[in-house]
């Protein structure tokens, strides 16, 4: 009797500290980018090689989520030996501090580059992904080798690195008019996309990265205009006398906002790329601008005076309903909803400047994101939702910025443009 | 003067006289019956019942320390039994003890010796019962005892084992280093893990998702990294947290 009473007595307390045995250990991370090493790609005759590899890099640390290990480490090869071998010594990367191993095949054919590739997850030793050939003309390799990178970022982070994509802006450039421009991702390749000698304004990308719409007083009015990749001609958006301030593309087809004002009133209204089908979406007797597409299209941010200072509002495009988002500060301006639809981005008055800040569609949530002396403003996502464009005079003149959406990585993208603003950067070119 | 003056004999005569001297005596009889006969409150303090207990709590205290460590922890609980009823000098010595103490402060003494016999708990002191029935059934059959002893020092060792404290810390700081894309995380991925006594994780499985795969896989790659781990005080299962915010 004794016995089972201090055997069941036993039993409980043993089972407690079964309970107890396993212990948790909580682990905080250091913010640090995936080591990947890359190893050139062969084939590549040198010139073609280097400048391949020298994207590739580049375009990998654009991400800020990826960074190429030092070649001086390889224990392995630093050149691709064999693309089809059927396993790598992980062991060998792995040891470098490598999580991940890049090997491919670079070729020139009839002035065409052409490249494959194969990327490796080398702690658990896996293929993430065997590439087939694709190809640009040699003179537009390191944009093959940024499409590359890009690719790459995507199969350690599940999105597409944007270091192949592009900013259009508006720059003086040294003259009385306003131009608008472009850019790729990281600075390089500025071109002029207007060169009418007017004021012009706001361009805004279609879903295809291949059309712009942008405000000019080229006619003397305020109107909306198309321009086109390529070689067609730019078109006036919408042919009727009311002035039209701004146009902004939908993320997901070709409707497009436009803010126009109509017997002195300023409201939004919607046009089908073709300008047709207007359709009035606010109606109050106050000013409203800046309109801004959430990603899945359903709604609108907007920027209005109508409480007596300019904030910012949501309305629900199918119900109509309209609530007001902003209410610290006396102006709030420039909305911008990140495609992955968690925040928007807007510009805060704080005194005499403007500071960019993010918020929570539902409002439940703000933070700074640039606070620098002076303004910054005219925040732009970037289409992976990790990065923005903005504009900043903390240098004097207004110049292009972007940022890490964790604050990080401030980057000047515009030095020596002339005063540059309302960056606007493109979904994925491909 | 002489008016004052009674001769004896007289006195003893009288009838008052001696009834005053009768209860006279017989009170300072009682007196002196009842100084000797009443007993003394030194001699109650000498008394050896109340330092048994005492002495007995002692190494009570002593013994759920061992039960904590691994080593060796049965040997300095059986001599307990078969103390109690042989010596009890040598117990009043160590009663003694404390009362040279007093001079110092107040209570100190006795306040450290209480706090070590309070805290075996229920589970303590159902141990520490168990063990003794135990130690009474392994005289009769000693094969059962070597198996048993071992599953209450592996139990014993939990959650809150002290020796595992520096051993997590190493972890901790190992795993974070190895802890790269993070930012890519929004929730905290969760991880059963196994590990021997070498420190080779022998079992990784994800207990708990983040919600993003890619997320998970940074994860899973800062602990396949970090393999082998150090070495912990002995095999053991554990539950690892990843959570990307940068908090140190």
């Amino acid at each position: 009797m004794t016995r089972a009473l201090f055997a069941a007595l036993a039993l409980t307390v043993a089972a407690g500290s079964a309970n107890a045995q396993r212990i948790h250990i909580d682990v905080n991370a250091a913010q640090k980018p995936i080591p990947v090493a890359i190893q050139r790609f062969a084939g590549g005759a040198g010139a073609l090689a280097d400048d391949f590899y020298g994207a590739l890099v580049a375009g990998l640390e654009y991400s800020s989520v990826v960074v190429h290990v030092n070649p001086e480490a390889f224990v392995e090869p630093r050149e691709t030996r064999d693309l089809d071998a059927p396993a790598v010594p992980c062991d060998n990367w792995k040891a470098i501090g490598a999580e991940g191993l890049v090997q491919g095949e670079l070729r020139e054919s009839q002035g065409r580059a052409q490249v494959r590739f194969r990327v490796w997850d080398t702690t658990r030793c896996r293929l993430l992904g065997d590439v087939g050939f694709r190809e640009r003309d040699r003179a537009e390799l390191p944009m093959l080798a940024r499409l590359v990178a890009d690719d790459i970022v995507q199969r350690f982070t599940g999105r597409r690195g944007v270091s192949s994509t592009e900013i259009a802006f508006v720059s003086d450039s040294g003259k009385r008019n306003k131009e608008i421009w472009l850019m790729s991702a990281d600075g390089s390749n500025k071109r002029r996309l207007t060169n009418n000698g007017s004021i012009n304004l706001f361009p805004s990308w279609s879903p295809d990265a291949n059309t712009l719409v942008y405000t000019s007083f080229k006619g003397g009015l305020s109107e909306l205009y198309l321009l086109f990749r390529g070689t067609r001609p730019g078109t006036k958006l919408i042919q009727t006398r009311d002035e039209k301030f701004r146009g902004v593309w939908a993320p997901n087809d070709g409707t497009i906002a436009a803010v126009v004002s109509r017997q002195g009133n300023t409201d939004l209204y919607t046009v089908s790329s073709s300008g047709k089908n207007p359709k009035r979406i606010t109606e109050d007797r106050s000013i409203e601008s800046s309109p801004a597409w959430s990603p899945d299209g359903r709604k609108m941010a907007f920027v209005s005076d109508r409480t007596g200072s300019p904030q910012i509002f949501v309305k629900d495009l199918a119900s109509g309903e309209e609530r007001r988002l902003t209410y610290n500060g006396d102006y709030n301006a420039s909305p911008a909803w990140s495609p992955t639809g968690e925040w928007i981005a807007y510009a805060a008055q704080a005194g005499n400047d403007f500071d960019i800040y993010l918020i929570t569609p539902d409002g439940s949530f703000t933070q700074p994101l640039v606070s620098a002396p002076r303004s910054d403003e005219d925040p732009a996502w970037s289409p992976d939702g990790r990065k923005l464009a903005f504009s900043s005079n903390r240098r004097g003149r207004k110049e292009i910025y972007r940022v890490d959406l964790n604050g990080a990585n401030t980057t000047l993208l515009t030095d020596g443009t002339g005063n540059c603003t309302n960056p606007a950067w493109s979904p994925w070119l491909e | 003067m002489s008016s004052f003056y009674v001769p004896t004999e007289s006195l003893l005569q009288s009838r008052a006289f001696r009834r005053l001297l009768a209860f006279s005596l017989a009170g300072h009889v009682v007196v002196f019956l009842a100084l000797v006969l009443r007993p003394s409150r030194n001699a109650q303090l000498i008394s050896p019942s109340p330092v048994m207990v005492q002495v007995v709590s002692m190494p009570k205290s002593a013994a759920p320390k061992p039960a904590l460590a691994k080593p060796a922890p049965p040997p300095k609980e059986k001599p307990l039994p078969p103390e109690p009823p042989p010596p009890p000098k040598p117990v009043v010595k160590e009663i003694v003890i404390p009362k040279e103490v007093r001079p110092l402060p107040e209570k100190p003494k006795p306040a450290p010796a209480e706090p070590k016999t309070p805290p075996p708990t229920a589970e303590e002191l159902l141990a520490k019962m168990t063990e003794q029935v135990e130690a009474k059934e392994a005289a009769n059959a000693p094969k059962e005892a070597p198996t048993e002893a071992p599953a209450a020092t592996e139990a014993a060792p939990g959650a809150f084992d002290p020796l595992l404290s520096p051993w997590v810390a190493r972890v901790r700081t190992l795993v974070r280093a190895n802890w790269s894309g993070a930012s890519l995380c929004k929730g905290t991925p969760q991880f059963d893990v196994d590990i021997d006594g070498g420190g080779q994780l022998t079992h990784i499985a994800l207990a708990e998702s983040s919600g993003d795969s890619y997320c998970d896989d940074t994860a899973e790659r800062a602990l396949r990294k970090s393999n082998p781990l150090p070495p912990p005080p002995r095999a053991l299962s554990f539950t690892l947290s990843l959570n990307p915010k940068d908090t140190q």
